[in-house]
């Protein structure tokens, strides 16, 4: 990893991504338990849900990633790189793995719910690795209510390398 | 460690171990439930190109895995998840069938709340490296303390 890429990525520090706001269907719930595997009333059946003081069914807690990782992934096939993902300018002929992650939960998502993610890229610095060096890329994602309330904060990174 | 009417939890204390079995079949579903194309997670030739041994298990779903770990002894108990983090050490693949294990590391009592924190991990069964591993934060109402 050379110092031009290092310094390439330094200058997206800050950058802030486009909004996107979604509405939270019981389908997407649905989707994202079977997937997971979660098999839990209330995230299931809007009855036991409202049983248990939800407005509706709620989502689990993992469900905000499906969130912020559709934010800026549901584009045109032309937008997607040879590796899948998004073409944001960023990572163009890197290979890109997950680093940490840390959330912090305010309250619940629920299907009926109006989410705004909002994503900023927040630093990027160089890291040695077993294979060889790597840039890590850190972002910060805010998941919000149509209040401005704050339902999630996640703050992840992602490694690069060639 | 605070008094508790059961006097049930404890640091030290072991959650239930977990096993999970994701497969290519569950990568596929999970990567579709995020509309996420990345390519590592289904196409095992592409995923081999970037040096991974095969379809990689998506970061957020071996948290997602920490969380059901953690909530399933928490949800009885009526507590939810505050913060949780966790890092990536290991690849996990395709296949490779993940035991999950936690144990709580601080039980601390609050004026309407017990907040337990929990050391988490998965671990590849085959050769018990560790794939991901974090920390996750909780807290129990009083009011639904058994």
């Amino acid at each position: 990893m050379d110092d031009t890429e290092l310094v390439r990525l330094r200058g997206l520090v800050g950058n802030e991504y486009e909004p996107a706001t979604y509405d939270v269907s019981r389908l997407d719930i649905l989707k994202f338990c079977t997937a997971i595997g979660e098999t839990r009333a209330i995230y299931l059946d809007p009855v036991e849900a409202r049983l248990a003081g939800h407005p509706d069914v709620a989502a689990p807690t993992g469900f905000y990633a499906s969130l912020g990782l559709s934010r800026g992934s549901i584009v045109h096939r032309d937008r997607l790189g040879v590796d899948g993902l998004p073409l944001d300018g960023a990572f163009e002929g890197l290979r890109i793995v997950a680093g940490e992650t840390r959330v912090r939960f305010f309250g619940c998502i629920h299907a009926g719910d109006r989410i705004t993610v909002r994503q900023r890229l927040v630093d990027v610095y160089p890291k040695d690795g077993s294979s060889g060096p790597m840039i890590v890329v850190v972002y910060e994602r805010t998941y919000e209510s149509p209040d401005g309330d704050l339902v999630v904060v996640e703050r992840y990174s992602r490694i690069a390398r060639h | 460690m605070p008094a508790t009417e059961s006097g049930q939890l404890a640091a030290g204390q072991e959650l239930p171990e977990r096993t999970y079995c994701p497969d290519q079949v569950d990568l596929f579903r999970y990567s579709a439930a995020l509309w996420l194309a990345h390519r590592i997670h289904y196409d095992a030739d592409y995923a081999r190109s970037e040096g991974h041994p095969g379809p990689v298990v998506h970061g957020p779903l071996q948290g997602a895995y920490l969380i059901r770990l953690v909530e399933d002894w928490l949800a009885p108990l009526g507590g939810r998840i505050t913060e949780m983090s966790y890092r990536h050490h290991r690849t996990a693949c395709a296949g490779d069938p993940l035991v999950g294990r936690g144990r709580l590391v601080s039980v601390n009592q609050d004026a309407d709340v017990i907040r337990v924190s929990c050391e988490v991990a998965l671990f590849r069964q085959e050769d018990g490296a560790m794939t991901t591993a974090g920390r996750i934060d909780t807290e129990i109402p009083k009011r639904t303390w058994p």
